[in-house]
C-alpha cells in the first residue's frame, strides 16, 4: 500500500486506535440525530458535538482511556465532519459478528483540510474510508455550570425510558417541574385529547439522588428532547439537573461493550413563555 | 373535591385472582353539598382487573370513535357504537368489580332532588391512549383510578405504576344522554354458548381481510362460512366454509335453521376481550335481519354486550354484480341497522343507491344515490340475499349475489324483481342519466341567455382597456 503510517516515520494531527471500534460506534449513535457533527481532539479524547436549531446540543465524550493507543500531537483540534457517514462507515461490518471477532478501529487525521481517515479490520477483511472534514463551525456554549446547578435528580434509565416513549406526541411541550414537595418530579404534556402528568417520587426505587433545592417548572420543545430517546435507550442512568435559568442538562451514563463507562450530555434551552 | 356518599364500604373484590380485601365500613359524616356543586366519581381496581379493563377499551376501540361513560348505582358502563351504526357494545363494570367505587350520588338529607351521576362521552381515542400498551398494563400498572368531574368536565384516568410512578391523563368529556341500542336478548330463539376459544379457532380459518361470515345453525350441526360479497365471478373467490357439531359448544339451543351474516372484524373485537381472559361467549341470534348478540357474562362483576347487525332477507331479491365504485360507498352500510339507537346521536348520513335493478356489468350510480335519509326505528336494509337450494353443497357456484346498492332503504322503496343465476339472459341496463343535467340542468337548457341575467346592464366599472 502506498499510504504512509505512523510508524513509517511520519506523524499524524491525531491518531487513535481501538480493537473494538462498536464501542465509538455506540457512542456516536446515541448522538446521531443531525448529519453533521463537530469533533474536538485533546488529550483527553475526542468529543462529538451535534446541535440542532441552536436550541439543543449534544456531546459525546470518547475518553482517552477507552482507545488502546491515541496520540495528539497538538493540545487542541477541531473539525467539522459528516456524522452519517462517520456512522455509516464504522458500521460497515454490519451489526452481528462471530464472539470473540470484533472490528478493531485506526483513526488518523492530519490537520486542517485533511479528511479523517478510518481503517476498520475484521477477521482478515480490511476496509479504508477516507470522509472529508470541514472548517468548524463555533458551537454553542450554554454556560451550564455546575454552581448554576439548583436542582439535580439522578434515576435509572429504564423508567424514564418507558415513560418517554409513552409520551403524548401531540403535544408539542413537556413540561418538566422538580419540586422539593409532592409531585417532586413531573413531567406534563398538553396533547389534543388533553393534560396527562406523570409523576415520579423522590422515595422512588429508581430514583438515586434527590437534590431539588427550588421548585421550577419549564417547558421545552418535546421534537428537541426527543432526539435523547436513542442516548437513554443506552444508557443505565441519567441525571436530570436544570440551572436558574431553565436550562436543562440530561447527563447519560453509557456502559460500552467493553465495559467502560461513558458520558453523553444533552442541553435544552426552555421555551419561552408568552404570556404578555 | 369528592362527593362522598353516606356510607364507604370498601368491597372485597370478587375476581379470583384478585386479592381479596377484608370488608371495612366507615362511616363517614355527611357532608353538606349544594345542589350546583360537581359531581365526582372515582373508583379503583387492581392489578389484574386493570389489564381486563383495559382489554375492554381495546375491544370498544376496535368498534367505535367515541366512549359513552354512564355511572349508576349499581356500576358503571362504558357504551359505543359503531360510524354505522351496526354494532353496539356495552361492556358494564358492577361496583363489585372495583376496590372502590363512588357513582357520585349525593344523598343529603335537606334536598330532596338526587341528581344523577355524570353521564358523558369522550373521544375513543384519548381514552384508549391511557390503555395503549396491554403489555405496559400487566407489567406495571397496580392501580387505576377512574374520576369524572361534573364541573371541569373531565375525565381523569389515574395510573398508579411500579416503583411510585404516577401517570394522570386528564381527558375532557361531553355531556350526553344515555346510548342504548334496543335489542332483545330474551326474546332471540337461538342461542349457543362456547369457550371463546372455540370461536378464535373458528375466526382463525377466515381469511384476515374477510369482511362477513354466515353463520348458519340446524339442529345438530353448525356450519360458519365466509359470506362473499359482489364476487364479478362466485368461482374465483375463496370459499370457506366450516362444520360443527352441536356437542362442540357448551349451549346449544336451536329452535329452527336459520342463517345469520355479520361482520366478521366485530367478532373479532368480541374475541380481543374474551379470549385472553377465558370466559365463554354466548351468542343470541333469531333471524336473518334482527341482531346477532354476544355476551360475555361474568355478573355482578362485569358483563360485556356486543349486538352486531345481521344481514337482512328479502323474500324476493334484486340480484346485481356491484362494481367497485359502489362498494367503496357502501361496504359498511349494508347491515339492518341497529333500531332504536338513542335519538340524541345525529342521524346517520349514509349514502344509498336506488333500488333500480341493474345487471350484470353495469357501472351505474343512480341519481339517488346522495340522498341522505336519517336514521329512523326498524329500517330496513335493501340488501337481499338469494340462495339457491344447493347454497350449501358448494359443488355448484353459489348462488349468492349481492344487491349492488347496499344502504338503507325504506321498505316501501324496493322494487325487487327475482333474478336466476344465469345473469346473461338479463336486458342491458339503460344508459345512466346524466348527473350534470340533473346539477346543472340550466347550463344545459337552450334557453338560457346569459345576457337574461338581471343586472348584466348595469356597469360598475368603465372598460378601462378601450381599444376603440
Amino acid at each position: 500500500m502506498s499510504q504512509v503510517r505512523p510508524g513509517d516515520g511520519k506523524d499524524y494531527l491525531l491518531f487513535a486506535k481501538m480493537c473494538n471500534s462498536k464501542n465509538v460506534l455506540q457512542l456516536l449513535k446515541a448522538v446521531y440525530f443531525e448529519d453533521v457533527a463537530t469533533l474536538f481532539g485533546s488529550s483527553n479524547g475526542l468529543k462529538v458535538t451535534v446541535e440542532v436549531a441552536k436550541s439543543i446540543q449534544a456531546n459525546a465524550f470518547i475518553q482517552h482511556d477507552i482507545f488502546q493507543e491515541f496520540k495528539i500531537t497538538e493540545e487542541v483540534t477541531t473539525f467539522k465532519i459528516s456524522l452519517k457517514s462517520l456512522v455509516e462507515c464504522l458500521s460497515i461490518f454490519g451489526v452481528s459478528s462471530s464472539p470473540g471477532v470484533t472490528p478493531s478501529l485506526k483513526m488518523y487525521y492530519d490537520g486542517h483540510g485533511t479528511p479523517l481517515e478510518i481503517i476498520l479490520e475484521e477477521g482478515g477483511v480490511v476496509t479504508d474510508c477516507k470522509i472529508r472534514t470541514q472548517e468548524a463551525d463555533d458551537t454553542l456554549d450554554f454556560n451550564f455550570t455546575n454552581t448554576g446547578v439548583l436542582n439535580k435528580i439522578i434515576m435509572r434509565s429504564e423508567v424514564l425510558k418507558e415513560v418517554f416513549s409513552e409520551l403524548d406526541t401531540s403535544s408539542d411541550v413537556l413540561e418538566i417541574l422538580m419540586s422539593p414537595d409532592a409531585p417532586y418530579f413531573r413531567l406534563t404534556t398538553y396533547g389534543t385529547y388533553g393534560t396527562n402528568h406523570i409523576d415520579m417520587p423522590k422515595n422512588s426505587d429508581m430514583v438515586e439522588h434527590f437534590m431539588v433545592k427550588k421548585t421550577m417548572s419549564q417547558k421545552y420543545k418535546l421534537n428537541l428532547l426527543k432526539h435523547c430517546n436513542k442516548a437513554l435507550a443506552a444508557s443505565q442512568k441519567v441525571s436530570v439537573r436544570t440551572d436558574d435559568r431553565g436550562f436543562l442538562c440530561f447527563q447519560f451514563m453509557i456502559k460500552t461493550e467493553d465495559s467502560h463507562i461513558c458520558f453523553v450530555e444533552f442541553f435544552c434551552c426552555p421555551e419561552e413563555e408568552d404570556d404578555d | 373535591m369528592h362527593v362522598q356518599t353516606d356510607v364507604h364500604i370498601y368491597h372485597t373484590l370478587r375476581s379470583p385472582v384478585a386479592t381479596v380485601r377484608t370488608a371495612i365500613s366507615p362511616i363517614m359524616h355527611t357532608r353538606h353539598i349544594p345542589s350546583f356543586l360537581r359531581r365526582a366519581f372515582s373508583v379503583s381496581k387492581s392489578e389484574k382487573l386493570t389489564s381486563l379493563f383495559g382489554r375492554a377499551v381495546h375491544s370498544l376501540a376496535k368498534i367505535g370513535d367515541e366512549l359513552y361513560v354512564e355511572p349508576g348505582p349499581s356500576g358503571i358502563s362504558f357504551r359505543t357504537v359503531n360510524a354505522a351504526r351496526s354494532a353496539f357494545v356495552c361492556f358494564h363494570f358492577g361496583s363489585g368489580f372495583f376496590s372502590y367505587y363512588d357513582e357520585g350520588i349525593s344523598v343529603q338529607k335537606e334536598c330532596s332532588i338526587s341528581e344523577e351521576a355524570v353521564k358523558c362521552k369522550v373521544a375513543m381515542k384519548a381514552f384508549l391512549n391511557s390503555f395503549k400498551s396491554l403489555a405496559t398494563l400487566e407489567r406495571n400498572v397496580e392501580r387505576c383510578k377512574l374520576i369524572i368531574d361534573g364541573e371541569e368536565a373531565r375525565l381523569g384516568v389515574q395510573l398508579t405504576c411500579r416503583y411510585g410512578i404516577v401517570k394522570t391523563y386528564n381527558l375532557s368529556f361531553i355531556e350526553c344522554e344515555t346510548l342504548q341500542a334496543v335489542y332483545n336478548k330474551s326474546g332471540c330463539t337461538n342461542y349457543i354458548q362456547s369457550q371463546s376459544k372455540v370461536w378464535s379457532d373458528v375466526v382463525v380459518n377466515f381469511q384476515p381481510n374477510q369482511e362477513e361470515v354466515t353463520l348458519c345453525v340446524a339442529e345438530e350441526k353448525t356450519i360458519i362460512r365466509n359470506y362473499v360479497d359482489d364476487e364479478p365471478d362466485p368461482l374465483k373467490a375463496i370459499h370457506t366454509v366450516l362444520t360443527m357439531e352441536a356437542g362442540e359448544f357448551d349451549g346449544y339451543d336451536i329452535s329452527a335453521e336459520c342463517e345469520v351474516t355479520f361482520c366478521l372484524k366485530e367478532l373479532r373485537a368480541v374475541l380481543t376481550f374474551a379470549e385472553p381472559v377465558n370466559l365463554p361467549v354466548s351468542s343470541h341470534f333469531s333471524a336473518p335481519g334482527s341482531p346477532i348478540i354476544f355476551v360475555c357474562d361474568n355478573s355482578p362483576v362485569f358483563e360485556a354486550t356486543f349486538v352486531l347487525a345481521t344481514l337482512s332477507k328479502k323474500a324476493d331479491s334484486q340480484i346485481a354484480r356491484s362494481q367497485a365504485v359502489n362498494r367503496q360507498a357502501s361496504q359498511t352500510t349494508q347491515y339492518q341497522a341497529i333500531s332504536g339507537i338513542s335519538s340524541c346521536l345525529s342521524p346517520t348520513t349514509v349514502k344509498h343507491g336506488s333500488p333500480v335493478l341493474h345487471s350484470r356489468g353495469s357501472e351505474h350510480t343512480s341519481p339517488r344515490n346522495n340522498e341522505y335519509i336519517e336514521k329512523e326505528h326498524n329500517f330496513e336494509v335493501g340488501h337481499s340475499l338469494v340462495h339457491g337450494e344447493s347454497s350449501l353443497s358448494g359443488n355448484k357456484p353459489p348462488l349468492i349475489v349481492v344487491n349492488e346498492n347496499k344502504s338503507y332503504l325504506g321498505p316501501e322503496s324496493l322494487s325487487l324483481n327475482a333474478l336466476h343465476e344465469d345473469s346473461k339472459t338479463l336486458p342491458s341496463t339503460p344508459s345512466p342519466p346524466a348527473k350534470k343535467a340533473k346539477f346543472f340542468s340550466r347550463c344545459f337548457d337552450s334557453t338560457f341567455d346569459p345576457k337574461c341575467i338581471p343586472g348584466i346592464d348595469r356597469i360598475l366599472a368603465e372598460d378601462s382597456d378601450d381599444d376603440s
